[in-house]
């Protein structure tokens, strides 16, 4: 018979767990879930909503270094870098897929027969090829997916958009702000021509989210230099000054608002003229330029050989990825960036690579991208960064392209690199002890170049089975970044039936 | 251990001060939700937008007698995505590039047009606000001019320009002080 616990026996509970899980020891979510505990039972004493959130905010900032980290685990990453290509880049030459027959040495589905890794992970095994072998340790965080139908060269990547319901980047931002994490601004940073894809082709609602595109790196950093004031007899206010009056206009401004506008959008824009007059004073360029850390660049640039076909407007892939890395590190920018890059479209290329290092320039570009990567991730992984809530990065890798091209065993005419495949989505993360999504490499093509398909609940692949629709993998992608479906009209998009994120 | 109880004291203190508040009648003046506590109709508050790329670049080219080749309408251009947006909100990002527009802008200025009686806010306020001084911004004057009473006249101008630019009543199209 089950004894009533005396007042008595609850306070030794107390102590008990007291002695167990002291605050300073407990982990993030026991600590918000304790925040939030403090919120909910200040509500029951019918504490005001706004005091409510002032009260939390501030034990957020004593307890988890950052105000408003306790609205949610953003803060804490992981920080989700995208990379679209666009020509029909065959993500092969990153990852493979698993074929059929389970035969990797001599499956179609990787770009050569010879040199494939397999690396069992409890899910589906990860194929990689020898171009792509400083992987090996992170399988367990490596999830390759292709879904049906090509739609052929266009901005329109079917898996991280929808025309007129918004595109991965500015969903997740809006997400994020919806969440309670207000970095400094709430727009992504986009390296690359913007127009090449839709990321900046969104509904109305998304504006405010609308990634900021770079076209250089530079532009990126020196928007953020501390404001330079110069007269038209040419005197440069120093400082102090300059300090000074941003500190008596911001002062007026955010009293005004105060005083005239409603408490709940008052706190909304004087948090923004905070911010503001914050990124004027901070010297932020001289944090993001990466000249400025070669150590990191070190870490970043190791092994890199030629780009290939790889072209992001010109820019070093490497200082882009610094920055995007960077600006979430400060809390200047959502826990999401992108760049966006070109490769061939190697339609005609009808031969197989010898091998590694032969020149070839789908394997060229397809090592730089998985050098890069895996030196960005073994970074994180090794500590180099902290997260804004003052934990190490945790950092994952998604990679898309229009159209992903065929590749076929044998080299015959029109055989490797053909139309047809559809959008891929390729995640590669720094934590391969994750449990976020199931690892592994599915669907794929067989010897016959027949579509394998897998249940996802299963993992059974086979012919039979019918590749994933974009729609389905579009939900996935949305599930996998936690993206608030039901604040966009995107819960059509439910995703894979299993539990694949 | 102990910050855990420090946390949790101050959480029951406050709790129990604003539950006991909450008992009676609140005198609270000036900022609360109620509709009565703020200058104008709430239902327009929340409509509260920031100047557009069209007022911004008007204010440039006539107040601040610019040309299109000047470095205030270059950077505008450039970042037309962010000052073309519909229904524009105050963000951090429209802050800060607001106010680099701006401050090339009080760089390039001909003085004689907003400010024709030298280190004076009056003309400017009037022209960029559409309001007579008030109590609060005459305040504002006093401040930035005590700030720079030891600095030559051009940065005086400078400071004042940029003060009144960064204004409330200057950066939202419907701004209602609740002087």
């Amino acid at each position: 018979m089950k004894k009533n616990k005396t007042f008595h026996d609850y306070v030794e509970e107390m102590k008990k767990n007291k002695e167990q899980l002291p605050l300073h020891k407990m982990d993030e979510l026991s600590r918000r879930n304790f925040i939030q505990s403090v919120g909910a039972f200040l509500g029951a004493l019918m504490v005001p909503s706004m005091i409510r959130l002032e009260t939390m905010s501030n034990l957020s900032r004593k307890i988890l270094g950052n105000s408003t980290a306790f609205a949610a685990g953003f803060g804490s990453g992981p920080l989700d870098l995208h990379i679209y290509l666009r020509a029909g880049f065959p993500s092969r030459y990153i990852t493979g897929y698993f074929g059929d027959d389970g035969v990797l040495a001599s499956d179609a589905n990787v770009p050569w027969a010879t040199g494939v890794t397999s690396t069992a992970t409890g899910d589906m095994p990860v194929i990689l090829p020898p171009n792509a072998q400083g992987l090996v340790p992170f399988a367990g965080a490596i999830q390759h997916i292709v879904a049906e139908n090509s739609t052929g060269h266009t901005e329109y990547f079917q898996c991280t958009q929808r025309p007129g319901m918004g595109e991965l980047l500015a969903l997740r931002a809006a997400t994020e702000d919806d969440a309670g994490y207000k970095p400094l601004l709430s727009t992504p940073f986009v390296f690359g021509n913007a127009s090449n894809v839709a990321v900046q082709d969104l509904p109305s609602t998304l504006t405010a989210f609308t990634p900021t595109a770079f076209n250089t790196v530079a532009n990126a950093y020196q928007q953020f230099s501390p404001l330079a004031l110069t007269t038209n007899q040419g005197n440069t206010l120093t400082d102090s000054l300059r300090n000074t009056l941003l500190g008596i206009v911001g002062s007026k401004f955010e009293n005004d608002i105060k005083k005239g506008v409603l408490k709940k959008d008052a706190t909304l824009i004087t948090s923004a003229s905070e911010q503001t007059v914050k990124i004027l004073k901070t010297n932020y360029a001289d944090e993001l330029n990466p000249a400025n850390d070669a150590p990191t660049m070190a870490l970043l640039t190791a092994g890199l050989g030629g780009q290939g076909n790889l072209s992001v407007s010109g820019m070093n892939p490497a200082q882009a990825l610094y920055v995007m890395i960077k600006q979430a590190v400060l809390g200047i920018g959502p826990m999401t960036a992108g760049m966006i890059g070109t490769t061939g479209d190697w339609h005609n290329f009808n031969t197989l690579p010898a091998g590694d290092g032969n020149g070839d320039q789908r394997e060229v570009t397809g090592e730089f991208i998985a050098t890069l990567i895996t030196n960005a991730i073994s970074a994180a992984q090794a500590g180099t960064w902290e997260n804004p809530n003052g934990t190490n990065l945790e950092i994952r890798f998604h990679i898309h392209s229009e159209f992903s091209r065929t590749i076929a065993l044998g080299g015959t005419a029109n055989d490797d690199n053909g139309d047809g495949q559809g959008c891929t989505s390729l995640v590669i993360g720094s934590n391969p002890a994750q449990t976020d999504y199931k690892s592994g490499c599915y669907g794929g093509t067989n010897a016959s170049s027949q579509e394998v398909g897998f249940n996802p609940t299963t993992n059974a692949h086979a012919a039979s089975i019918p590749w994933v629709s974009p729609d389905i993998l579009f939900g996935h992608k949305l599930n996998l970044l936690k993206i608030k479906k039901d604040l966009f009209n995107l819960t059509n998009y439910a995703g894979f039936p299993g539990d694949m994120a | 251990m102990m910050k855990m109880r420090k946390h949790i004291s101050l959480a029951l203190v406050l709790a129990l001060g604003f539950a006991l508040n909450s008992c009676g009648n609140s005198n609270v003046s000036g900022n609360s939700d109620a509709a009565n506590d703020v200058a104008f109709d709430p239902s327009k508050n929340s409509n509260l937008e920031v100047v557009h790329y069209n007022v911004i670049l008007n204010r440039l080219v006539v107040d601040f007698g610019l040309d299109n080749s000047s470095q205030a309408v270059t950077l505008l251009n450039q970042q037309q995505t962010l000052f073309k947006t519909p229904n524009p909100k105050y963000t951090a990002t429209f802050g800060v590039q607001y106010t680099n527009v701006f401050s090339l802008a009080c760089k390039q200025m001909d003085e004689t047009i907003l400010f024709p009686d030298g280190a004076d806010m009056d003309h400017a306020w009037e022209t960029l606000t559409g309001k007579k001084m008030d109590a609060g911004s005459k305040k504002l004057e006093t401040d930035i001019l005590a700030a720079t009473a030891s600095r030559p006249v051009d940065e005086q101008i400078f400071a004042l320009c940029f003060a009144v630019t960064r204004d409330a009543s200057a950066i939202f199209i419907n701004f209602v002080s609740g002087e």
